[in-house]
């Protein structure tokens, strides 16, 4: 893996001007109910720069709820949630994010490069990207391996390139923190690994809280799991046994052994999707 | 053939020419905001606006018989009522719990039926089927000059929210947390949606304003892998459109608005039908 060895790559804008004991994110009894139906009740946690962390749990348990909590697109009824010593919605310009589904018109007429530019769209002139805005996005394909793609269409690509390039989306605001929903979603087996790779590299300079199904995968990256439903219960990777995953699904679950990339759903068919 | 160039540059005939120009003016906006609408998919959202804009054209005729307000032209009370249906519109979806669907249909007819009515109510004999279908007799040397500065206000903003349109119609949630005001991002390409529509009222009417929106848009998106060619591709659809049927229905003695949208129509399904024949036969 050539990945993040180019030689001045500026990790310092990266490394926080914060004090250190300032959490990333804090999160104090948080209550989350989209009317009548409660998603999260009572979730408190902290995250410290550079951690990583997955998100687990069953399908509508409160993941994607809980990162867009962070994301301030969503407001809790109750508690409080702090994201780099301040609200969600000043702290958007330092986060990075890739949702789980892009509502994406695959007619729509745009370039690689366009799409990734979007993630540099808060910085943005007037009326158009300037050179630095470019630089970066080069910079970060390249660090991706996706520079070579940037002139084609965006609606061309596969699943896993198009997954790269949401990722470059996400990361050419320089963030402090990166936001990823259930990124292999969609993905095939090949890409799958190729993400865990990235995901590791990233790792290193950001702090990353990623939705997974993929637990084989995923705890050799993280440090910690968080099991989202209703509640956030966290788990150091250490601990993760068979009961502890069982407990988190909410009953039986059938585990697979990840010699090969089957994800607990089953394999992905990239051709049917 | 000859005979329509013939009248091009007959001084008699300055109609012909004036409905020319409006047309090769207005295909530009037509090209920009069009695009927007089909990529976005709201057409429908720019059907509602153009056929309210009946309700202001009968409002100004009324006002203009009645109270003797000269100054309130039809094209004046076209231009207030599109920009306001289209903040009535966009307001309405993004703060009201109301279905937008509901709230879309209404100001469509409700705004026909205004018109109806304030047509009816001023005397003197005005035809809604030339507000309706379009009539190039109608067209004057002071609509020529509200098109070319409309033109250059609906290009202008066009061009310079370039960026940040594709970024909020693209992924709208994503451009909101790269700090893009979305919402008022989509109430600027309402109301120049708004201006767009009124540009063209007058060739082909309102019912029929919406096929030159959606229509060289749609065709050019076949051929276009950016925004900005799509763009480009149909402003030159309606140009062609606009000046083809100008002639054709000079030279077939047509309707000239039905005829111009005919042929875009034409073009459409030529690209569609020469597509699928292509896709079967690879």
């Amino acid at each position: 893996m050539t990945l993040f060895l180019l030689p001045d790559a500026p990790l310092k804008s990266i490394q926080l001007p914060l004090p250190s004991a300032i959490p990333v994110i804090q999160c104090d009894q948080l209550c989350f109910s989209y009317g009548e139906i409660p998603i999260l009740t009572d979730v408190s946690f902290t995250v410290q720069r550079l951690d990583a962390i997955a998100l687990v749990g069953p399908n509508g348990g409160g993941k994607s709820t809980l990162l867009k909590l962070i994301l301030g697109l969503l407001t809790p009824q109750s508690g409080t949630i702090r994201v780099l010593g301040t609200s969600p919605h000043l702290a958007r310009p330092k986060i990075g994010y890739m949702p789980q589904y892009l509502q994406y018109d695959p007619s729509f007429p745009v370039s690689v490069m366009d799409v990734v530019l979007m993630g540099r769209a808060g910085s943005m002139g007037l009326w158009r990207y300037g050179a630095e805005d470019r630089r970066i996005v080069h910079k970060i394909m390249a660090e991706l391996a996706v520079d070579d793609l940037a002139d084609r269409s965006f609606n061309s690509l596969s699943g896993g390139q198009r997954q790269r390039i949401l990722i470059a989306r996400a990361l050419v605001c320089e963030p402090e923190i990166l936001l990823l929903d259930e990124p292999t979603a969609n993905v095939d087996p090949a890409a799958h690994l190729q993400f865990y790779e990235i995901l590791k590299e990233l790792a290193n300079r950001v702090t990353v809280l990623t939705v997974s199904h993929d637990l084989g995968f995923v705890s050799q990256v993280v440090g910690r799991v968080f099991c989202v439903n209703r509640q956030v219960r966290i788990h150091p990777t250490s601990e993760l046994t068979g009961e502890v995953i069982q407990e988190m699904y909410g009953g039986a679950v059938r585990m697979v052994l990840h010699d090969q990339c089957c994800s607990e759903r089953g394999h992905s068919h990239a051709g049917l999707l | 053939m000859l005979a329509y160039f013939n009248a091009l540059i007959d001084p008699n005939m300055v109609f012909l020419r004036y409905a020319l120009f409006a047309g090769l003016l207005a295909a530009p906006a037509f090209g920009i905001i069009g695009t927007y609408v089909v990529a976005k998919r709201m057409t429908y959202l720019a059907g509602a606006i153009a056929h309210c804009v009946l309700g202001g054209i009968g409002a100004a005729l009324y006002c203009q018989v009645h109270f003797g307000l000269l100054w309130l032209t039809p094209m004046l009370g076209a231009i207030v009522t599109a920009i306001a249906a289209a903040l009535i519109i966009g307001l309405i979806s993004q703060h009201s719990r109301e279905r937008v669907d509901s709230v879309i249909g209404a100001i469509w007819v409700l705004g026909m039926a205004a018109g109806i009515i304030f047509i009816a109510k001023t005397p003197g004999y005005i035809d809604p089927m030339s507000y309706l279908f379009g009539n190039i007799l109608m067209i004057t040397g002071q609509d020529l000059i509200t098109i070319a500065l409309l033109d250059v206000i609906v290009i202008g903003l066009g061009v310079l929210s370039y960026n940040r349109m594709i970024a909020a119609c693209f992924d709208e949630e994503f451009a909101r947390l790269r700090g893009i005001k979305t919402e008022l991002y989509t109430l600027l390409l309402l109301c120049l949606t708004a201006l767009t529509i009124v540009l063209m009222v007058r060739v082909v009417g309102i019912v029929m304003v919406i096929a030159l929106f959606t229509l060289p848009a749609a065709t050019a998106s076949h051929f276009s892998a950016r925004l900005w060619q799509m763009m480009l591709i149909a402003t030159l659809l309606g140009m062609l459109s606009v000046a083809g049927g100008l002639s054709l229905s000079y030279v077939l003695d047509l309707p000239s608005g039905p005829t111009i949208v005919m042929l875009a129509g034409f073009f459409y399904l030529l690209v569609i039908i020469g597509k699928g024949l292509k896709s079967r036969l690879a």
